[in-house]
């Protein structure tokens, strides 16, 4: 950009004007970066106050403004300026809420934000979003003909959208085609399967392409450049595609692998709640080994669930489904003798009236956990009634029925990183860095043609690893939503929900790739990290430690970044030892620059300085909080935001420890199986990275308690102040950087 | 060793009591809201779910149903509306039945009408009446006999009731009728007791053991006042009638005792207006007609929470009522009436005398043998342990949880 203008605007309401020394500020802040502009405002939000930055737009052709006033995350909208780079600089949250009023601690750090702010607008370079040569695809690709699938399907074609559905087997409907009745919603009792309605509107649908007996054979590209061969029946079909809805459903545990004191296998009696679906869809419930209508079954829940021998989790729509066939069982005989051994009953919402229906229909309950079979002589089960203390048999059973639960399809396949895993270890041990491989099973669904493998990441339970608590239906790869049992066990209803928000999910997704933008975290971000090749030395570290796959390789392992699967979090810029990958406003050198712009006093002055490195996404949030609430705490804490703790450069630790800092403090997200991470990996990449810090330190013959990590929730605000006063303690103890003054 | 489902128990229940037992959901709010039921002895959950599972011995043996005083807190705060109250009612009922002998009498007192029972006293001591003059003449020096050893007295007016029913009669038919079902009352209780105590061992409960006599005279101490009954969450009115009733019944029981004692012994009767025993025998029934009239109409003004009454239970309201009305007719008919409305009068009287003593094992009246020994091998087998009431041990908050409680009662009874 030949002509740039730099404006610094403060804003003095709020609390700013009084607690600081604004024109001292502007003068002593930028220093060498001082803007060409400075100006303040007591209300610089208001109308007034944006139409003095306005006019100076106009008028004076200023096109950088750095706006020293409130979070970045308040009035956003208000300080969008077209065409211009923006800084905000934090002096409310960050400086006057939560530091002394009037003190020169106070000042000095207001000062050093302005200067980091003034840095970073004009190390700053104008983005444009990216659009590439090839025409992108609208279109959504839906793997699954269940119930998730054809509701994705249908709602995507109703939204406008061209759908390419695939399916396995012969015929629509997953596994809900081979049950006989349903439990579902208002849940006043069991109810006639209607699948039959929805694969009927998905075939008469016109913007519906559907292919039964089909397989997704290779996943090319990236969002909205995707390229699908779809083989069926023989022949093959490609398909370009945006985005891609994974429904492919699940199987019941093997029953084959249950405990052998629940008897599947030894009597033919023995059945699970998938065969009783079979054995009934006739219509009549008989028993298995002589058709005799049956006149006593107890089912027995929780089979090899909530179990960390078989299944640990819950498969969420076994109680319901117990509950309808044993209502299935009392309404053909409401004579016979029906029981339902539960560890605990899960019928959360709505079905709890099936519940109810059921006990009123006289259907007997047995809390216990540690139901046994006994399958000589007559079949009995043995059960230890926790309310009651007692062991009760019941006997004389026609049936036993033992709820089995969800594996998702993703579970099957082999694990592609333990294989790969003994390859690398040789690798490993030059490389120091112990970075655990994601679990990527080959279950056959997507074949994606990605360098980290063809599927996608599990995370728990080989469930595909979704974001679930901040973002339903992600996967771990860009453009691609997991819906239904796939993703986690559901029922009929929610399934349904799945169907129509992992679709639309897809759809938002093409949407925003259509316009050059990131989806979700960083939505609407346009930047883009570029790799300075020429220097690249093919150390393989940006793919590995991409939690997204965005980054593929050639042969001679160059990294080929795919600018639609990036969710800009900057991790393979902090993952780069050679700092080759930049953005256009976010750089390892920008942030060095902004480090190097802190004042830090000499020794003798005894003001130490505590460097922060936060997480944008919980870290600063819950600073801002600490603001909102007017915690106070220690003026010796410069933060800089990090768009992800993953985006850490080693570097700028070395150059912060030599420049004199007393202590790093890394502020991240909680990591490991529930992490809140927003970038999944990032957190704990960071982690990983930091212990090579060690070396760093001793060769520069420093402590260890100088650099700190720990974990922090948006919600964690309220211990912050605690955090960073116990650590500056903590560092008085251990004395001033001997670097100082250098 | 397992114990064994009886899906045959709940359709029994069910169709004594008129409950819906299937309703419950184990929730325990029954047995949290019930003021009498501790550690050792919970219910009334634990009962809901003998029933759904059919555990017949299990309820048998247990003591729990006879420390239910039905206060009914447990059926109003049921959140299924399953009346854990009234089904331990009907367990205690069926208890009646299951020590019970012999079995018809037991099932036809207690699941009969109260038409059938009465019936059955008409019949019977309308057989005595008409075997009167024959057992006269066949007993005749016996009877002579007696009347020398211990003398006869006059007796004027124009009624004069043993002439009608004369005592040697009376006494008869009583002391054979009572003595037969009380002796069958007394095997119950016996058995009853043996079957707690093989329960509590095979379920390994033990307790500090205490003496029997020690533990009964604790125990009938503490029914003198209604301790327990005290302890009831139940409005006020329930704990005073039943304990006026209970008083009337022992002043009336000392005067019939003193009655016959003067009768053979003294050869003082019948009694002047004045004297003592005549004036605590009327205060005794007028005690015994207000119990049951307070009864009676709590039971119509109070339905929820006094729960599902069944002919059992109305049963023994009305023919305690009977007994007092003809009671004081009896005495007032004496003065004033002419002979034949005295007679019939005494007649009936006699009737409803019967249904309460000779059918006092299988009547409702039988709690009287069956809680009092439940009671009693609480205290003895050492099993009644800290109680655990409603109200948490924490003391600040005992007043409010207090206050909740009586405000509910309150509005309860302003339903």
């Amino acid at each position: 950009m030949a002509d740039t203008k730099t404006g610094l605007y403060i804003c003095t309401g709020c609390g700013i004007g009084d607690d600081l020394n604004v024109d001292e500020l502007a003068k002593n802040g930028p220093g060498e970066n001082s803007a060409d502009i400075s100006k303040n405002h007591p209300f610089l939000c208001s109308r007034e106050g944006i139409n003095l930055i306005k006019d100076d737009i106009t008028n004076e052709g200023v096109n950088r403004l750095c706006i020293a006033a409130c979070s970045l995350r308040a009035v956003h909208d208000a300080f969008n300026f077209d065409g211009c780079i923006t800084e905000r600089v934090n002096l409310r949250e960050q400086v006057t809420w939560t530091h002394k009023p009037q003190d020169e601690d106070t000042q000095l750090m207001a000062e050093d934000y302005v200067r980091m702010g003034m840095v970073k607008l004009n190390e700053s370079k104008e983005n444009t979003p990216f659009l590439p040569e090839d025409p992108m695809s609208k279109d959504i690709l839906v793997v699954g003909g269940g119930v998730s699938g054809l509701t994705a399907a249908l709602d995507g074609a109703k939204a406008g959208y061209d759908i390419v559905l695939v399916e396995k087997e012969a015929r629509l409907g997953g596994y809900q085609a081979r049950v006989g009745k349903i439990a579902e919603h208002p849940y006043k009792g069991v109810m006639e399967n209607n699948i039959s309605g929805l694969i009927s509107q998905v075939k008469g649908h016109e913007k519906i392409k559907t292919y039964t007996s089909a397989q997704v054979e290779k996943t090319l590209g990236s969002p909205g450049l995707y390229k699908v061969t779809i083989r069926h029946n023989g022949a093959v079909a490609e398909h370009p595609i945006g985005a891609i809805v994974m429904a492919a459903g699940w199987k019941p545990y093997d029953p084959q692998k249950l405990d052998e004191s629940l008897g599947y296998g030894k009597s033919k009696n023995v059945i699970t709640n998938a065969i009783f679906e079979d054995i009934s869809k006739d219509g009549s419930v008989t028993r298995p080994s002589d058709d005799k209508v049956v006149n006593s079954v107890a089912f027995l829940q929780c089979a090899g669930q909530r179990d960390p021998k078989h299944l640990p989790y819950c498969s969420a729509f076994c109680c319901v489904t117990a509950l309808k066939q044993a209502l299935q069982v009392k309404t053909q005989n409401p004579e016979a003798r029906v029981m339902v051994v539960f560890k605990e009953m899960r019928t959360a919402g709505h079905a709890e009236d099936l519940y109810l229906t059921a006990q009123e229909a006289g259907i007997i309950f047995i809390r216990s956990q540690n139901a046994r079979v006994h399958t000589e002589g007559s079949l009995a089960v043995e059960v230890e009634d926790e309310l009651l203390g007692e062991n009760l048999l019941l006997e004389n059973l026609d049936m036993v029925v033992l709820a089995t639960g969800v594996v998702p399809l993703t579970a099957q396949g082999d694990d592609i990183g333990s294989r790969q895993g003994a390859e690398e270890e040789e690798e490993k041990k030059k490389d120091e860095l112990a970075i655990p491989p994601d679990v990527i099973r080959e279950s056959n669904i997507l074949n994606l043609d990605y360098r980290q493998g063809p599927e996608i990441p599990a995370l728990e339970n080989d469930f595909p690893d979704s974001h679930y608590i901040c973002f339903p239906y992600e996967s771990r790869r860009t453009g691609i939503y997991a819906a239904g049992c796939v993703r986690r066990p559901m029922g009929i209803s929610q399934a349904v929900t799945d169907g129509q928000g992992a679709v639309m999910k897809a759809i938002q997704c093409i949407e925003i790739t259509h316009r050059g933008e990131s989806v979700h975290p960083r939505s609407g971000d346009i930047s883009l990290p570029e790799f300075a090749m020429q220097r690249c030395t093919q150390c393989k570290r940006c793919t590995v430690e991409c939690p997204f796959g965005a980054i593929n390789e050639d042969e001679k392992s160059n990294p080929i970044h795919q600018p639609t699967r990036c969710r800009r979090c900057g991790i393979c810029m902090g993952a780069c030892p050679e700092r080759i990958i930049s953005f256009k406003d976010y750089s390892v050198s920008m942030i060095g620059n902004m480090i190097k712009a802190i004042e830090v006093p000499d020794e003798e002055d005894e003001k130490p300085r505590i460097l922060v490195l936060a997480c944008e996404n919980d870290a600063v949030p819950a600073l801002d909080m600490a603001g909102f609430h007017r915690l106070q705490y220690n003026a010796w804490v410069r933060v800089v935001p990090l768009r992800c703790l993953g985006s850490m450069n080693l570097v700028w630790i070395a150059d912060s420890l030599s420049k004199g800092f007393d202590g790093i403090l890394l502020l991240g997200c909680q990591h490991g199986d529930d992490y809140q991470c927003h970038y999944v990996r990032g957190s704990e990449l960071s982690k990983i990275r930091l212990s090579k810090v060690s070396e760093t330190l001793n060769r520069m013959q420093l402590e260890s308690d100088r650099v700190r990590y720990e974990t922090v929730s948006i919600s964690d605000f309220s211990k912050l102040p605690a955090i960073m006063d116990e650590f500056a303690e903590t560092l008085d103890k251990v004395g001033p950087n001997p670097f100082k003054g250098f | 060793m397992s114990l064994k489902m009886d899906a045959s128990l709940i359709k029994e229940i069910e169709a004594s009591g008129s409950v819906d037992v299937n309703r419950c959901y184990h929730c325990g709010n029954c047995t949290a809201a019930c003021p009498l039921s501790t550690r050792a002895n919970t219910f009334p959950r634990r009962y809901m779910k003998y029933v759904q599972m059919g555990l017949r011995e299990k309820i048998k043996a247990s003591p729990e149903p006879w420390l239910c005083f039905q206060c009914n807190d447990c059926s109003v705060k049921c959140p299924r509306d399953a009346k854990p109250g009234d089904v331990m009612a009907v367990l205690r009922k069926q208890a009646l039945v299951e020590y019970g002998t012999p079995k018809f009498l037991a099932r036809f007192v207690s699941d009969g009408s109260l038409l059938n029972s009465l019936l059955v006293a008409v019949v019977v001591i309308a057989l005595t009446l008409l075997i009167r003059f024959p057992l006269e003449a066949v007993l005749k020096p016996v009877l002579d006999a007696f009347d020398k050893l211990v003398g006869m007295h006059p007796h004027t007016g124009t009624v004069v009731y043993a002439h009608f029913f004369p005592h040697w009669l009376l006494i008869g038919l009583f002391t054979i009728a009572t003595g037969f079902t009380m002796f069958n009352g007394i095997l119950g209780i016996f058995k009853f007791w043996k079957d707690m105590a093989e329960n509590d061992s095979k379920s390994g409960v033990s307790g500090s053991k205490k003496g029997l006599v020690g533990s009964t005279v604790k125990v009938l101490t503490d029914i003198m006042v209604h301790k327990k009954f005290g302890d009831c969450g139940t409005a006020p009115s329930r704990k005073s009638s039943h304990l006026i009733l209970v008083l009337g019944f022992i002043a009336l029981f000392i005067v019939t005792s003193y009655a016959v004692f003067s009768l053979y012994v003294l050869k003082v009767y019948p009694f002047s207006m004045l004297h003592p025993m005549k004036i605590l025998g009327n205060l005794g029934g007028v005690a015994l007609l207000a119990g049951v009239i307070i009864m009676i109409m709590n039971r119509k003004n109070n339905p929820k929470e006094m729960g599902i009454a069944g002919s059992f239970d109305w049963s023994f309201l009305w023919v305690i009522l009977g007994v007092g009305i003809t009671g004081f007719l009896t005495q007032f008919l004496r003065f004033s009436g002419p002979a034949s409305m005295a007679y019939a009068n005494y007649f009936i009287h006699l009737i409803f005398v019967f249904y309460l003593l000779v059918y006092l094992p299988y009547s409702k009246f039988g709690h009287i043998l069956y809680r009092t020994v439940a009671l009693v091998y609480m205290e003895a087998s050492g099993r009644n342990g800290t109680a655990i009431t409603a109200t948490p041990p924490v003391q600040t908050a005992a007043p409010s949880e207090n206050i909740e409680q009586s405000a509910g009662s309150e509005s309860r009874q302003a339903e």
